[in-house]
């Protein structure tokens, strides 16, 4: 646990060293209160739907951006060696930039908490609603870290990890779908809609909190996070 | 101590080592040297656990890089080539990132160790690093980047310390600072460190590897190696006589290799080099044959030849 910290306090001091957590933490709350007020003023409706539908695909251009820096600089600055020569094991290390990445996910979910309150004031929401809604949005935001973290820790180039993390985050998100499970049959498509991150985060948005869903969500972390082990621990690999 | 055996590396179709083995002591500094690409680095990232060998073994105090990489790595301190830094932060906070980890698992299994706080301004002070503790480390020039990077090494006071190349880049003054440095921690530490400039061995080595394309050449101390290489053997000698009676004299003795004339000193005085096969002692023999011949020797000494031109010769 102690290394663990460690690499979190480094990794968080990191992102506020850069603008990149500034940059994410003003985008995220500038779309989320649009999005709160747009609906509000423009329907005068209150309501969070439109927000937490469309958290996923928020989350799919912004987290990429938060996690592509984890692994590829490190490789390119050195950093590599050096942690992996620290006595530290390989998880450690893997979990430490993870829960960082997720802090700062954290905090900027909770900085829309006076806004989402305030809509709460306006309105008569289910409670249910908006409790699942931020579990599902932390617990989606992390499977899509743990998936770019391990998108990093392939390449040293920044650019590619974005991109293949938003390209195989999209098709997490949509293999679950309707159209993309039109073509398939009973028990292919059912497996589909199992994998996709969606389905999974449309029941808890919708209020309804699930075990099932939670334990999907972090399974999907682990196996991320467990991939992105392997791959630091290949370089290992004799032959 | 460590013990390597057999070390093989192949980075596909590359072979980087070859079937390398050695041992570095307790308490001493091993040179590592060879030309660059030799395998230097290669070698010190596997005894790290950074990389896995293809073959071989690798044990570090008894254990087995291999199948205790916590253990292991809690006893070495490694300064990388790379000399990997995070320039966002300043040395203090560096230190303390690395100090943490480092000395807490030092001292799970090791009273040796002091506190972080002490460990700090202990690795502040050897490296001299006082000024430049609260700086950026990204805004430090390259000696101190390098002495800031040695810190984290012995931050934790660790038995053995694998330096790649610890003074490449720097100034002639920046050098001897990180040289006093490294022999200062030499006095009581296992230290392996490379290098492909000879006079850093001579500075502050006790023994010396030579490794060129993943092969180890020579090995020894300084002066073993000065005395092992092929010219070693030659023998300058000044004598009086003809000139070509004396290069013949010298020619026809056995196990000569070669024969140069080196100096004239008047008409009838000429200076010899004179080169055997092998490592023998050649001063006796020409003597004798000397006298036998009525030759008188005026002047005879070993040639030494530099440890530069060991080093030359054997990675040529
Ligand atoms: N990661 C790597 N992938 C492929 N080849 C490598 C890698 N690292 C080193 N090499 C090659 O292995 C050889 C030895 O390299 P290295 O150990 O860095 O030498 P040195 O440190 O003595 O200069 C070189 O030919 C180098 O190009
Ligand atoms: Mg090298």
């Amino acid at each position: 646990m102690h290394n663990i910290i460690a690499i979190f306090k480094k990794e968080l001091r990191s992102y506020f060293n850069s603008p990149i957590a500034y940059i994410f933490l003003v985008v995220f709350l500038v779309i989320a209160n649009w999005l709160f007020f747009g609906s509000f003023f423009l329907n005068g409706q209150v309501t969070l739907r439109p927000f937490f539908s469309l958290i996923p695909w928020i989350f799919l251009i912004i987290l990429p951006a938060l996690t592509m820096r984890l692994w590829s600089d490190e490789k390119k600055g050195g950093g590599m060696e050096l942690l992996l020569t620290l006595p530290i094991r390989d998880s450690e290390a893997v979990f430490g930039k993870f829960k960082a990445a997720c802090a700062i996910l954290c905090i900027t979910l909770f900085l829309t908490a006076p806004t989402a309150l305030t809509v709460v004031f306006l309105g008569n929401i289910d409670g249910g609603e908006i409790i699942g809604g931020y579990i599902g949005a932390y617990l989606l935001g992390c499977s899509i870290i743990a998936l770019g973290a391990f998108m990093s820790s392939i390449t040293k180039n920044q650019i590619v990890a974005f991109l293949l993390s938003v390209a195989l985050s999209f098709i997490f998100l949509i293999i679950g779908q309707d159209y993309t499970l039109a073509p398939f049959s009973g028990l292919i498509a059912s497996i589909l809609n199992f994998v996709s991150f969606l389905p999974h985060y449309q029941t808890l948005s919708g209020g309804l909190i699930s075990g099932g869903d939670v334990v999907y969500f972090i399974g999907m972390i682990f196996f991320f996070l467990f991939l992105n082990t392997k791959v630091l621990e290949s370089r290992q690999y004799r032959g | 101590m460590i013990s390597i055996e057999h070390l093989s590396k192949k980075y596909g179709l590359l072979q980087a080592l070859k079937d390398v083995s050695f041992s570095v002591q307790d308490g001493e500094v091993l040179g590592f040297l060879g030309p660059n690409g030799a395998g230097k680095s290669t070698t010190m990232k596997i005894i790290t656990g950074y990389t896995a060998p293809t073959e071989g073994s690798v044990k570090v105090n008894g254990l087995e890089v291999w199948e205790h990489p916590l253990e292991v790595k809690r006893q070495i301190g490694y300064l990388p080539e790379s000399v990997p830094l995070y320039d966002d932060m300043t040395v203090l906070e560096y230190l303390q990132f690395i100090g943490s980890i480092r000395i807490k698992a030092r001292s799970a299994f090791n009273s040796g160790s002091l506190p972080l706080a002490e460990s700090l301004a202990r690795v502040v002070k050897l490296c001299g690093l006082a000024n430049v503790v609260r700086r950026p480390i990204g805004e430090l020039s390259k000696g101190y980047r390098q002495r800031t990077c040695l810190a984290q090494a012995i931050i934790h006071n660790p038995d053995i310390l694998i330096l790649d190349e610890p003074t490449s880049g720097l100034d002639p003054n920046q050098i001897s600072e990180v040289r006093d440095v490294i022999r200062e921690i030499g006095r009581e530490k296992t230290v392996m460190i490379s290098t492909h400039i000879l006079q850093e061995v001579q500075a502050v080595c006790d023994r010396v590897i030579i490794i060129n394309e993943g092969r180890i050449v020579a090995h020894g101390t300084t002066a073993e190696l000065e005395r092992q290489s092929e010219s070693a053997q030659s023998v300058y000698v000044k004598m009086r006589g003809l000139k070509e009676k004396i290069h013949q004299l010298l020619l026809d003795l056995p196990d000569i290799h070669e024969v140069r004339h080196r100096d004239t000193e008047s008409a009838d005085i000429f200076g010899f080099e004179v080169t055997a096969t092998g490592s023998l002692d050649i001063r006796e023999r020409i003597f004798r044959r000397a006298v036998s011949l009525d030759t008188p020797i005026l002047e005879m000494r070993v040639e030494r030849v530099s440890l530069e031109e060991v080093f030359r010769q054997l990675t040529k």
